[in-house]
């Protein structure tokens, strides 16, 4: 695969968790996330990777979707960029997951 | 439909969280997670897995198609989603009221189609054998009466393997048999997955009717991929294992690395083994539903990528 084509979706988020209602709401989030694919980079901060900017853009749209759903408040961005400029992400701190060094790869070996 | 292929050789525990696949690996107590939803094929190239009722559950749901091995690691069982499409009653019916021209027809064109495939991976390898083969695929009658198909082979494997004592055969143990086998068995398991998912029952095939067989559609339609298996075995054993004797996971790592490769063109574009798959069984699908065996189409092999791979 192509690292031009490949696309990264990059979520990041504030939500409230003052009230109880709001933590429910945070944690429904949290989880549908997870159902739809996408690994924790650091908190709140949310990827997932696509074969093709077309599939990107429908994954996109799904989130908007479920979003739409049920939060109102809060911050949340999403970014979308290729797989070259997420290679060329500069880690400080800390290291890659398993998972996010698994990602683009098309083929995974156990 | 996801992009991913997945080889399983080290003993794992699988279950299933918020719809992800976590994998724990015992040798190195390492937990692995894969989301369902970018798998497209699942080997369990192993017996010593655990895996719970949820994970075949949404395996199935998810439309991948799950290889599980024999005790010598060969292929042996196919997961195929049952009951994932919302017409299946429509197609069933179509299906088995299939009249005789439609399946003479196609089962002429998919001949004709593997025939050409056989005579241009001659000419890759530069076999001059490779124009008594398009003589061959010119003449295939309707529902190749005159068994061309098997003349052509004779010719096809003799000249291959370059071997008057080869035969290709389903339970040799020779090293080229092999290989073949386990690359027939997973793009096997690729179409039985397609031909449920969009809905078809594998056991109304066109030409294959063998009463123990349950995928006779699989095999019908698998045909026209045959040729660029062979080309990728042959072109492996050339450049990589010439001294190999048995399946290692190195050989298998590759056979298996066939699927994600551009290898063929179908509908005038380069596409990957697995997609041609997806886009053919779909294209049968919708002649089958017309019933006209014409508006198929039909994947060739992309001699470019495999230039540029192997020389």
């Amino acid at each position: 695969m192509s690292s031009f084509r490949v696309m990264w979706l990059m979520i990041m988020f504030d939500l409230p968790t003052k009230s109880k209602k709001d933590k429910k709401r945070y944690h429904w989030f949290h989880k549908e996330l997870e159902k739809e694919g996408y690994m924790m980079l650091q908190y709140s901060v949310y990827g997932k990777i696509f074969a093709s900017s077309d599939s990107a853009k429908y994954g996109k749209k799904r989130i908007k979707d479920f979003i739409d759903r049920n939060i109102k408040h809060g911050n949340i961005r999403i970014l979308m960029f290729t797989d070259k400029q997420f290679s060329s992400m500069e880690i400080i701190i800390g290291e890659e997951s398993i998972e996010e060094k698994n990602e683009p790869k098309q083929l995974l070996l156990f | 439909m996801g992009f991913k292929v997945l080889h399983l050789t080290r003993p794992c525990k699988i279950k299933i969280q918020n719809a992800n696949m976590h994998l724990y690996f015992y040798d190195d107590a390492n937990e692995v997670k894969v989301t369902l939803r970018d798998i497209d094929f699942l080997l369990f190239d192993n017996t010593q897995f655990s895996i719970t009722g949820a994970t075949l559950q949404l395996l199935a749901q998810s439309n991948i198609a799950t290889l599980f091995i024999d005790e010598v690691y060969h292929p042996c069982a196919i997961l195929t989603p049952y009951h994932q499409h919302s017409t299946m009653s429509e197609i069933a019916h179509a299906q088995v009221s299939l009249d005789v021209t439609f399946k003479s027809k196609s089962w002429q064109n998919i001949i004709i189609s593997k025939v050409k495939n056989q005579a241009e991976v001659l000419a890759f390898m530069s076999l001059d054998t490779a124009n008594e083969l398009r003589e061959f695929a010119k003449k295939v009658t309707l529902y190749d009466a005159n068994q061309d198909e098997a003349q052509a082979a004779r010719l096809y494997w003799k000249s291959l393997f370059n071997m008057q004592t080869f035969r290709r055969e389903q339970g040799s143990e020779d090293i080229v048999n092999v290989m073949l086998n386990y690359v027939y068995a997973i793009v096997r398991a690729c179409i039985a997955r397609d031909v449920s998912v969009s809905g078809m029952l594998p056991v109304f095939g066109i030409w294959h009717k063998n009463k123990y067989n349950a995928f006779a559609l699989v095999d019908d339609l698998m045909e026209p991929f045959r040729p660029v298996c062979d080309l990728y075995v042959k072109l492996l054993l050339n450049k990589k294992y010439h001294a190999a004797n048995n399946l290692s996971t190195n050989i298998k790592r590759d056979l298996i690395a066939i699927l994600n490769k551009e290898y063929l063109i179908i509908n005038d574009g380069v596409s990957t083994v697995i997609t041609a798959i997806g886009l053919f069984v779909r294209e049968y699908k919708k002649s089958m539903m017309m019933q006209s065996a014409e508006t198929l189409i039909f994947p060739r092999i992309n001699t470019e990528k495999f230039y540029n791979e192997f020389f």
